[in-house]
């Protein structure tokens, strides 16, 4: 009884003692189970949180959301799924799918099989299914079905519904676009071939299976270059098809080749091609497009075309060369034509001047030196239209007095006027004004209108030279007319008479003479001056008026007279200067193949003073400077050009080197490049033959610096 | 009492083993008894432990408690019944209700490590002692303990009333402190008695317990369990047997009588 007692105190003792453990114990498990409640209510907010967010992203899907658990029960859905299908509140609350089912199934043409589809997923239970709903509305809806799993447990599935009725329009209106397409481009004449970016063939029209030999089913999906082999048309080198660059570069490709496409059955056809990108409404390259067709008809025509062409160039090759050899037949007809004038000219020249002459011999040599001198004008008019004609009109613009060109014409024409004894009237506007003109090509165009006009009036006639300013197109013109009361033309004649070779009538040239080349020439060079020539008549009988135009500047007079030309010519003959010339005595080598006018020009230089070595050839000529430049030495050379054994020039050349020695070109030739060359060479100046003494005479002086 | 003598505690058998052995012949749901986590937190010796903390112990104590009842539940036990026949004992020896009180904290915090679900297969039985043809606290008034008592977070309370007194009087208290969802065995056979009862006198006390107790939430038992026989032989197997057919033919009497089931 005492151990009882002992027992139960000391199970009272270390039940007590116990009771503090099971008391720290107690309230670690309710500070455990307080963290646990704490943490479980994190976690339900967390969830609360979680479940908001996925019914908000449930509510902001574009698709209409529908989950169902295992046993068909809605467990929840968005808003878009009620308006998608128009389902009332109730029918949601109701929470049973089938109900929903039913109710939707009307809106479909056939809500059995609408029924059936859903029921064979309910049965099957498939992880996943896609279908396509129409309802009778018109509209296109995706349905897609996936099974949730919690725990590899199946609780439910979501559904959800995406209405793609725009999409399918755009696919089928894509669709159709497509076909248009390709029936478009099945109509069009020309051949269409499309590649994907590989360069594999996806299309090609009509024309390009007939073309290339290949039916569209055997091309499709074939590389481009095994379907479109082609070379280049004249190398017969492979040509590149445009659709790579295009795909590679992303550039249009034009049209301009020749290439030649090379059929199935090896046959061969001519063709031009071009090629551009396609891109996708993104602007991505999804492939390129080429077009071409068949250039066969053209290429026999361009065929054609270039033989024709060729033969009209070679046609105008032989014209020009005609036309060349007519030219120089004129230079050299001028040539020998001016030769042998020159010792006539010159002799008289020195007779005119020569007092022992008998008074009526000098007459009547002076009616030979005006007839000679016409003749040699004669040649010169053929060489201006020759010159006007090829567009080789070379004009040496300076700034002169136009009254100076005009009173310089008329007394050029004094001796024509004195004889004949017209009325001479002057109206001269602007003493003051200057043109920008080739002064000595506007004197010859007066000369020639003051000349018509003395010939073909009367002696009681009038002849009236007026000058003003107009207004111009471009500016002020200066105004020239020269009119007179002389036989006049009909109305027809005034634009006749400035062809060359025409006069108004036949029977003026048998009454008046002439070549008719006047004012053609007249007419070449006022056009040249950017001026006009016209001429007027009130008819037969009642007088002409020909009327100078020409564009004037405001260029103020210089000091002294226009510097003439580098190279003296024979225009304006009459004009040559009178002063009186004192000759320093030279020592002259003069080259002339042509005996006469050797000899008369060897003795004219001698009556001047001077000392003349006289050569007949180039080598002779090049021995005789040789010499004398050892000895007596020469001051000047004057040559012919034209010489038997090679050509003045050469000569210049030579001795200019050789000795430094100056020189005057004589010659028969007086184009613009003969002059040229001549200045090239070396000469000094180029006297166009036929030469008269006083020209000889003051080139010299003015060369060497003889004039005293 | 047997005193643990050093740490750390482990069960060396658990009754999970007995519940296997007995599910071999058991052809009836089986019921296995455990012994309680306050009767075994006794074995701490007063003066400690060194290295081994009372603390430790309990919560050794208390994991293998769980261990052992969840074994039994996962082994196919229609309940586990904790035997907690100290609690009365409690009483007597701390009359404060401190002791006690320590008792039930400690249980509970075994109890709280189950699911509710499975405190539904959980019990706590209690008595005044059975052993050796005696009770240890037979003196102690219910209207002490079962108020506390029924503070357990058992689904089920298996209580001795077969040698009470005063049966009425211990059914007003249950009626009066049982909470919701508790269900309550009433022992309607004694152990410890060697005369056996007859099926219809189950049967009245059946009756008169239901006057008391709903009747889907009543339920019978034996007052405590039938000692080893081997220590025990005032009371033969063949009686035991037998007071045991009569607790179930008299519990069916009832039931018919009621319409329970």
């Amino acid at each position: 009884m005492e151990n009882e007692d002992d027992e139960a105190k000391r199970m009272r003792s270390v039940a007590l003692q116990n009771a503090a453990a099971i008391l720290l114990a107690r309230q670690r498990a309710e500070r455990e189970l307080l963290e646990a409640k704490e943490a479980l209510e994190r976690r339900t907010e967390e969830l609360a949180l979680s479940l908001a967010m996925v019914r908000a992203t449930l509510e902001s899907t574009t698709d209409a959301i529908l989950v169902t658990n295992a046993s068909g029960e809605v467990t929840g859905f968005n808003q878009k799924f009620v308006e998608m299908w128009r389902l009332p509140r109730d029918l949601m609350d109701g929470k049973e799918h089938r109900r929903i089912l039913e109710e939707t199934s009307g809106l479909f043409r056939d809500p059995d099989a609408f029924r059936a589809t859903i029921e064979r997923i309910y049965s099957s239970s498939p992880p996943e299914s896609y279908d396509l709903l129409e309802p009778i509305d018109g509209r296109v809806v995706e349905r897609f079905s996936k099974t949730q799993w919690m725990d590899q447990r199946n609780v439910g599935r979501v559904w959800s519904f995406r209405d793609i009725t725009g999409s399918k329009k755009s696919e089928r209106e894509l669709r159709d676009q497509s076909e248009w397409f390709k029936v478009a481009l099945g109509s069009i004449g020309d051949a269409v071939i499309t590649v994907d970016t590989e360069s594999r063939i996806t299309f090609l029209n009509r024309v390009a299976e007939e073309l290339t030999g290949w039916s569209s089913p055997d091309a499709i999906g074939r590389p481009v270059d095994e379907v479109m082999r082609m070379v280049e048309e004249d190398s017969r080198v492979p040509a590149e098809n445009p659709t790579h660059r295009a795909l590679s570069e992303e550039i249009v490709l034009g049209l301009a080749n020749h290439t030649t496409l090379i059929r199935r059955d090896g046959s061969e056809i001519p063709i031009e091609d071009s090629a551009a990108p396609i891109r996708s409404p993104t602007g991505a390259i999804i492939g390129a497009v080429m077009v071409f067709h068949n250039v066969t008809e053209r290429r026999q025509k361009e065929l054609a075309l270039k033989r024709s062409y060729q033969a009209e160039q070679e046609a105008r090759t032989l014209a020009e060369h005609a036309n060349q050899a007519k030219d120089h037949f004129i230079a050299a007809l001028s040539h020998e034509l001016r030769t042998p004038l020159t010792p006539v000219l010159a002799i008289l020249s020195a007779l005119h001047h020569d007092a022992v002459i008998p008074e009526a011999l000098a007459e009547d040599f002076e009616t030979v030196r005006r007839n000679v001198e016409l003749e040699a004008r004669l040649i010169d008019d053929l060489l201006d239209l020759t010159r006007i004609t090829r567009g080789k009109l070379h004009l040496h613009y300076e700034v002169v007095s136009a009254s100076r060109i005009i009173n310089d014409a008329i007394n050029t024409c004094l001796t024509d006027l004195n004889a004949k004894r017209p009325t001479l009237k002057r109206e001269l506007a602007e003493p003051h004004l200057t043109v920008h003109v080739d002064s000595a090509r506007v004197a010859q165009i007066l000369w020639n209108l003051l000349k018509n006009a003395i010939k073909f009036t009367p002696p009681e006639g009038t002849i009236t030279v007026r000058s003003r300013v107009i207004p111009g197109p471009t500016g002020h013109q200066l105004s020239v007319e020269v009119e007179d009361t002389g036989i006049g033309m009909d109305v027809a004649d005034t634009e006749r008479v400035f062809q060359a070779f025409e006069q108004s009538d036949r029977s003026i040239a048998r009454q008046f003479g002439g070549l008719g080349l006047g004012l053609a020439i007249s007419k070449g060079i006022a056009e040249s001056h950017r001026g006009t020539l016209r001429g007027t008549s009130r008819g037969k009988g009642r007088g002409s008026t020909f009327t100078l135009t020409l564009p004037c500047g405001t260029f103020e007079l210089p000091d002294r007279a226009a510097t003439p030309s580098p190279l003296a010519t024979s225009l304006p003959r009459a004009a040559a200067p009178e002063g009186r010339l004192l000759q320093r005595p030279l020592r002259i080598l003069l080259v002339e193949d042509h005996a006469d006018t050797a000899a008369i020009l060897t003795r004219l230089l001698r009556r001047m003073g001077h000392d003349v070595v006289t050569a007949e050839n180039l080598k002779q000529a090049s021995e005789i400077a040789d010499r004398e430049m050892l000895g007596a030495g020469i001051d000047l050379l004057i040559s012919d050009l034209g010489l038997p054994d090679g050509s003045g020039a050469d000569l210049m050349r030579s001795l200019s080197v050789k000795y430094q020695l100056r020189g005057i070109a004589l010659s028969g030739y007086g184009m613009d490049s003969d002059l040229e060359q001549s200045s090239a060479a070396g000469f000094a100046r180029h006297l166009i033959k036929p030469i008269d003494v006083a020209s000889l005479r003051s080139t010299i002086a003015q060369l060497m610096g003889t004039l005293e | 009492m047997p005193r643990l003598t050093a740490g750390p505690f482990r069960y060396r058998t658990r009754a999970d083993q007995y519940l296997e052995f007995a599910m071999r012949y058991a052809h009836v749901p089986v019921k296995q008894a455990v012994i309680s986590p306050s009767a075994l937190s006794l074995m701490y010796p007063e003066e400690g432990i060194p290295d081994y903390p009372r603390e430790q112990f309990i919560d050794d104590l208390l994991h293998e408690h769980e261990t052992e009842v969840r074994r039994c539940l996962q082994r196919g036990a229609h309940k586990v019944q904790i035997d907690f026949t100290e609690a009365r004992l409690a009483i007597k020896i701390d009359p404060t209700g401190s002791l006690l009180n320590s008792f039930i904290d400690l249980n509970n915090l075994a109890l709280s490590r189950f699911s509710p679900e499975e405190r539904q297969r959980i019990g706590v039985h209690t008595c005044p002692g059975g052993d050796r043809d005696s009770t240890h606290s037979a003196d102690i008034d219910y209207s002490e303990l079962l108020p506390s008592l029924f503070e357990l977070k058992a689904g089920n309370f298996y209580i001795a009333l077969a040698g009470e007194r005063d049966p009425a009087h211990v059914l007003g208290i249950i009626r009066k402190h049982m909470k919701p969802a508790q269900r309550i065995f009433l022992g309607v056979v004694s152990p410890i008695d060697p005369r056996i009862e007859t099926p219809e006198e189950i049967r009245d006390r059946v009756l008169e317990a239901a006057a008391y107790i709903p009747l889907e939430r009543l339920g019978t038992t034996d007052d405590c369990g039938f000692s080893p026989f081997s220590d025990d032989t005032s009371t033969t197997r063949d009686q035991a047997f037998e007071k045991i057919r009569s607790r179930v033919l008299g519990t069916a009497l009832a039931a018919k009588q009621i319409g329970g089931g």
